[in-house]
């Protein structure tokens, strides 16, 4: 297969990876999947494209900007549409509803303020998007950052979970009450977890503009690809989500050269539904032990 | 402004309405704007009562800002007839329903208006959509000029009310073929096409156009809307040995990712495609050695060249929509759409059969020729239902945005 | 006035009326108000309600959550379409193909769901949906690709082709009958299987329900309903695109079903209409509606979990409080039960050799017991010494990894444990596997669930044998939970019971099945004295039915009076095996079990 390819299958799995881990780190403490993470990667990549493009801001104040602007929103959107409903009924639907609400209420909004229009962003010098020869591929320098970052990212968060706050947090996904009895407080964790979920989506958003353009389609097909990649990896599992986001960013690149269209997302989805039948809590996921 | 002022029927200048008044003074009338049935107000109407259009677009949803400058033509007409006296001395009136862009809605919507005895519509756009619209309002007898460029919608027998106030698809296809093989002398083209309805259409109009001057596409790629980059389709392309593209992309991040593709492979070929090349947001996304062999199909009245420029009634029209904001970088979208034609044209054809009756304005209008529109001449006739013909629509320099001459609305013919 | 409102509430006749009084309204509806726009408008709610309505039965009631039921009624629509336009069918046969086209993608569909927990599942029906979407432009010989199909022809019917009036009428009419036959289907055996699948599924496998043949039944009916919502959609647009069939079409099912109010009757209704008039009634502010319209579904799904449904429901109920009305039915007369319960033929158990392993770990190390017909035997053992794996293993609740398990002279090893529960075999749990919202009375008819045998269809019409069979089913519903002694509790919400009472409507279930083996696991945990006696008088009668019982237990009182037979386990080993003298003397199962200063006191041997 081409490299040229492969390269790019890598960083369109790296977005997919990061898209992912946004939903996974709402996920644990809260068991929600949240659908409005793809209008929090929008949000990030227009909050971000503003700040950088339209007011002058250097990358990192920028992408910073980006970040806390939609962490917050995130953690209200925790406080007001998630908390509620999961203290009336642990098992209901009713997050459903409301995440699905504060999707069509945000992509309005963003709608409302922007346009339609896409805002270009650069990336941060001296990266840039113009390619040059690496073993005989044609790669810029963005995409290598994309992928080294999305890397460290994961590897940052596993590590996260391994201290006392992240093993606090697989102890709430496990079993919420038994965590209230360690002392633990499930409420400001589920809050700290979609801050952070926030935080990442916007990330994930100003990451992605230079290439995938900042407008305001970016959030529904991104919201697809970055579930996918969750469920094959095994929610709530990173690493998974990270080899997961390339398997399903191959088995696209592969699609394209092979299939028409229609064909294509038929051949994606395949992929996806041979690998959760032969694992089907995900590469990664663990069974839950049988309640009997 | 005190209420003796306050324009009849809640209207205002561009044609919208105060949707209180407009009820209240309906009320007073006797008839309800929405439930009883249309007193045939068309024929006895008193002078100064608003002339009710259908005004059918996206207010709400994910096409919602990227459709509604489309419709800033129309507002102008309105303005420029209401300002002249309106037609036969009633002011337009827009009627407004948001149709979401989704074509489910779109029966419903025509009910609605036809329901509160409207007979003419603007909108909506998009080709689904337009479908959808016209399945309810042919059977109904409403004139309406959408904003679709499939050239069914041209059929005068298929859609007897419908004018299609532009050029359609077919004729793009034909243009965009012909300048790369006749023009530059091309042998080898190749087609990359967007996965919609549109993209379709133009392929198989290209495609025809080449058949007919002796020659196969090399390559044609077809590429899904939601694809992460286009390196792949670009790539086919150039490994096919293509010497020239159409490319069919109506949406602008698609068409940054394409040149982005080409810029990573360092391959500029020359491209003729869609006038959604024209957007200004474009020289953002993409460095300008990529755009400088680009070509997309326009009107050339919209044109200049070294020896001619666009028109008066042109030159006029593109210091009105300088005026709207969210026109900004979207001027030839708006330039291209055809609500302002259609109004004129509309007032035209009413004032010359002194009716606003809908079978007698079909007549008039199927019987124009030679009208002096914006985008071009105008002829009607009962089976041909595209405004323009063929030999009003040629191909522009992309890269021609940046030219001070282009008033955010012309391009340079190419050459 | 009070009374007369509390005449009315209760009355009988007063729920029919009002049914009654409502079609009429809506039948005759548009010879006051119609429009061709409101009649447009309600004829397309109520082919949504439809897809609504089977979306409900499968989410609401059965827990499945699927994002793919808009690409079900685009295939329905597309069916229509094809077979009117291209082939000149008739509306009626072209509707059926609908269904069945429809009901078989379904069935596809819902493989994926019996391996996958509840959300990956929703997202394969989403990505099922998308591909769907794809292919309907892919394979566009078939489907006419994006120009998508025109020209559908209204139905006729002796022709006479159908006016928009008469086309409302008919999605009234299907409405109606959709309802009726769901109520139908709800309140059978069907309906409690489908709660017990979304709400214990341990216990809806306890008592021989097929998980996996539930779920495919309430996909597929799902599914037909939205196939012929989809025939009706495509006859009333007259034109079907691919870009009718959106992911955001499907979610917005899902949105209907909820807030409407999943798991209640009228709530894709309710659902249907807010959604309709809701933005109708926002008109006004354009470009703001769909932003407030997203507010208004947040705060409303904060205040209102249930769905609107949900939250009139609880406020009827307080009303009904307030004027002093019980909310709870009253229960079918006992004088309509037979007498007597009749006797059981038991059936022996025989564990040779059983082994399980938990990873490293050794369970139960090589278990041998042997049970006679129609005698009471316990297990005893502390706690972690393997009782109740060895009761889920010969349940088929777990897997077993050596050894052999025979009921009745037949290997049971192997057999999925609701096949198991067919044969005859019924349980309890450690805990009280109670499906909370239903009735005790629903709870203990779970149990009915395999000796009943008419089909869905048969169920959803009604039909006479239908209720016959019903009736005898709920004779011995309440024949058993007399026997427990729970019969004038009948009709309360099982979740409202306590702990003991919940115990003993578990055995009611387990018993409702006739099975002529029992497994009790500790039923006597955190009873009171009394409890305890009139639990020991119970398990000595079910004895005496002929039923064998196997009783997991650390009350050894209970144990010496009643059992025939006793088998201690320690460490998943047998310890020691025999009568409760032998063994309640044995010196290291009172070392061992008891601690060295435990006496027991034995009855008259």
């Amino acid at each position: 297969m081409d490299l040229d390819l492969l390269v790019g299958a890598l960083t369109a799995g790296s977005l997919y990876a990061l898209v992912a881990m946004g939903f996974n780190i709402l996920y644990r403490p809260t068991n929600v999947f949240n659908f409005a993470q793809g209008d929090l990667v929008m949000l990030g990549a227009m909050v971000g494209a503003t700040a950088i493009t339209m007011l002058g801001l250097p990358w990192l104040v920028g992408a910073a900007l980006a970040m806390l602007a939609v962490a917050v929103l995130a953690l209200v959107e925790e406080r007001i549409a998630v908390a509620p409903v999961l203290k009336q009924s642990a098992t209901g639907h009713g997050w459903v509803i409301t995440t699905l609400a504060v999707s069509m209420i945000l992509a309005n909004l963003v709608g409302l303020a922007w346009g339609p229009d896409p805002i270009a962003v650069k990336p941060p010098a001296p990266l840039s998007t113009e390619t040059f020869e690496l073993f005989s591929a044609n790669v810029s320098s963005y995409q290598i950052a994309i992928v080294v970052i999305t890397l460290m990212l994961v590897l940052g968060v596993e590590a996260f979970y391994g201290t006392r706050s992240g093993k606090a947090v697989l102890a709430v996904a496990e079993d919420r009450d038994a965590a209230l009895l360690r002392g633990i407080n499930p409420n400001r964790l589920s809050s700290w977890s979609f801050f952070l979920g926030g935080g990442v989506a916007a990330l994930t958003g100003v990451l992605a503009a230079p290439i995938l353009y900042a407008s305001t389609g970016l959030g529904p097909s991104l919201l697809l690809k970055g579930f996918a990649a969750a469920a094959v990896g095994g929610i709530g599992n990173n690493r998974g989500a990270l080899l997961a986001g390339y398997i399903i960013g191959i088995a696209e690149a592969v699609a394209a050269t092979l299939l028409s269209p229609g064909y294509q997302l038929a051949a994606t989805f395949a992929v996806m539904l041979v690998i959760l039948l032969i694992r089907p809590h995900g590469l990664f996921g663990r069974a839950e032990a049988r309640a009997v | 402004m005190s209420d003796s002022k306050r324009p009849p029927f809640g209207l205002r200048s561009d044609g919208s309405i105060d949707r209180r008044d407009f009820l209240r003074a309906a009320g007073r009338l006797g008839v309800g704007a929405f439930g009883l049935s249309s007193l045939g107000l068309a024929g006895t109407a008193r002078a100064e009562e608003p002339f009710n259009i259908g005004w059918v677009r996206p207010t709400t949803g994910r096409l919602a800002s990227s459709f509604s400058y489309l419709y800033i033509g129309g507002l102008i007409a309105i303005e420029e007839i209401n300002a002249a006296g309106g037609i036969m001395g009633r002011p337009i009136a827009r009627v407004e329903e948001d149709d979401e862009a989704s074509p489910a809605k779109e029966p419903a919507i025509v009910k609605k208006l036809q329901g509160a005895g409207i007979n003419f519509i603007a909108g909506p756009t998009g080709s689904s959509q337009a479908l959808s619209s016209l399945a309810t309002t042919t059977p109904a007898k409403i004139i309406q000029a959408t904003y679709a460029n499939g050239a069914e919608m041209g059929d005068g027998k298929k859609y007897p009310y419908h004018y299609q106030c532009t050029f359609n698809t077919n004729q793009q296809g034909e243009i965009a073929a012909r300048y790369l093989v006749e023009k530059m002398k091309l042998k080898k083209i190749g087609i990359l096409q967007e996965n919609t309805a549109f993209g379709e259409q133009a392929t198989a109009a290209s495609r025809a156009t080449l058949k007919k001057l002796g020659l196969e596409p090399v390559k044609v790629e077809v590429y899904p809307l939601n694809a992460p980059d286009l390196n792949t389709y670009v790539g086919n392309l150039r490994k096919a040995g293509i010497d020239g593209m159409i490319a069919w992309i109506a949406n602008v991040p698609n068409a940054a990712m394409a040149f982005n593709a080409m810029n990573a492979q360092k391959w500029f070929p020359p491209i003729t495609g869609h006038n959604g090349l024209f957007l200004d947001a474009l020289f953002d996304l993409v460095p300008p050695e990529a755009l400088t062999n680009v070509y997309g199909t326009m009107y050339r009245s919209l044109m200049w060249t070294d020896s001619t420029s666009p028109g008066p009634k042109q030159v006029a029209f593109a210091k009105k929509v300088a005026a709207y904001p969210e026109a900004k970088g979207s001027g030839v979208p708006v330039a291209n759409s055809p609500y302002y034609d259609f109004l004129h044209v509309l007032k035209m054809a009413i004032e010359g059969e002194k009716s606003f009756e809908p079978e007698k304005v079909k007549r008039a209008l199927d019987n124009i020729k030679g009208y002096q529109g914006l985008l071009g001449t105008i002829n009607f006739t009962p089976e041909n239902h595209t405004a323009i013909g063929i030999d009003d629509i040629a191909l522009a320099s992309v890269a021609s945005g940046k030219d001070p001459k282009s008033m955010g609305v012309f391009r340079e013919m190419a050459k | 006035m009070v009374d007369t409102v509390r005449t009315l509430i209760q009355s009988p006749r007063t729920r029919p009326t009002l049914l009654f009084t409502l079609a009429l309204v809506l039948y005759l509806a548009p010879f006051a108000v119609g429009t061709e726009y409101r009649l447009f408008i309600a004829t397309q709610m109520a082919a949504y309600v439809l897809v609504a309505i089977g979306l409900n039965l499968l989410n609401g009631y059965g827990g499945q959550v699927s994002l793919g039921h808009g690409a079900l009624v685009a295939i329905g629509a597309y069916a229509v379409a094809l077979a009117m336009v291209d082939h000149q069918w008739s509306f009626w046969p072209a509707a059926l193909l609908a269904m069945v086209a429809a009901a078989a993608v379904g069935a596809v569909m819902a493989l994926p769901a019996f391996r996958l927990s509840t959300w990956y599942f929703a997202l394969i029906t989403l990505g099922f949906a998308e591909v769907v979407g794809g292919l309907l432009t892919e394979w566009r010989e078939l489907t006419h690709g994006f120009a998508g199909v025109v020209g559908i022809p209204k139905p006729a019917v002796f022709g006479h082709t159908l006016t928009s009036l008469d086309l409302y009428w008919f999605a009234l009419t299907l409405n109606g009958l959709a309802l009726a036959g769901m109520a139908n289907l709800l309140r059978s055996r069907f309906g409690r299987a489908l709660v017990a699948v979304r709400d214990n599924p341990v216990a809806a496998t306890a008592a021989g329900v097929s998980l996996v043949r539930i779920k495919m039944m309430a996909f597929v009916a799902s599914a037909a309903m939205a196939g012929l919502a989809g025939a009706l959609f495509a006859v009333q647009k007259t034109v079907v695109t691919p870009d009718d069939f959106t992911a955001d079409f499907s979610i917005f099912f899902l949105l209907m079903v909820v807030l409407g109010g999943a798991g209640r009757l009228w709530g894709p209704v309710v659902g249907a209409v807010v959604f309709f008039l809701v933005p109708e009634l926002l008109t006004a502010l354009q470009s703001w509606r769909m932003l407030i319209y997203g507010v208004a579904l947040l705060l409303l799904m904060l205040y209102a979990p249930h769905g609107l449904v949900g939250a009139i429901e609880a406020g009827w109920k307080r009303l009904r409080t307030r004027l002093g009305l019980s909310n709870i039915p009253p229960a079918p007369s006992l004088a309509a039960v037979r007498a007597k319960v009749e006797p059981v033929a038991g059936a022996a158990l025989s564990v040779r050799d059983v082994e399980k392993r938990f990873g490293g770990v050794a369970a139960l190390a090589g278990v041998s017991l042997e049970v006679a017909a129609g005698t009471t035997h316990a297990i005893v053992g502390p706690n972690g010494s393997g009782k109740t794996t060895l009761l889920n293993m010969i349940s088929g609740f777990y897997p077993v990894d050596g050894g052999a398990i025979l009921i009745d002279g037949h290997s049971v090893v192997g057999m999925a444990p609701h096949r198991i529960a067919r044969r005859g075999v019924g349980r309890t749990f450690q805990t009280p596997r109670m499906l909370p919202e239903l009735s005790v009375l629903d709870n203990a008819l779970l149990g009915a669930f395999p000796a009943e045998r008419q089909g869905a269809a048969a169920v959803a019409l009604r039909l006479p044998r239908v209720r016959r069979e019903q009736q005898a089913s709920l004779g011995d519903a309440m024949r058993y939970l007399d026997f427990v002694g729970l019969a004038d509790r009948a009709m309360e919400p099982a979740g409202e019971l306590p702990h003991g009472q919940q115990r003993l409507a578990e055995i009611a279930r387990a018993l409702v099945g006739r099975p002529r083996l029992l497994l009790l696991d500790e039923p006597a945990a955190g009873l009171s004295l009394a409890e305890l006696d009139r639990l020991g008088e119970l398990v000595a009668a079910i004895g005496a039915l002929g039923t064998t019982v196997v009783i997991v237990e650390h009350h050894l009182e209970l144990v010496a009076n009643i059992c025939r037979g006793v088998t201690v386990l320690e460490r998943g080993a047998v310890l020691a095996s025999g009568t409760p003298t032998e063994v309640f003397s044995h010196e290291e199962v009172i070392a061992a079990y008891m601690g060295s200063q435990a006496r027991v006191t034995q009855a008259a041997s």
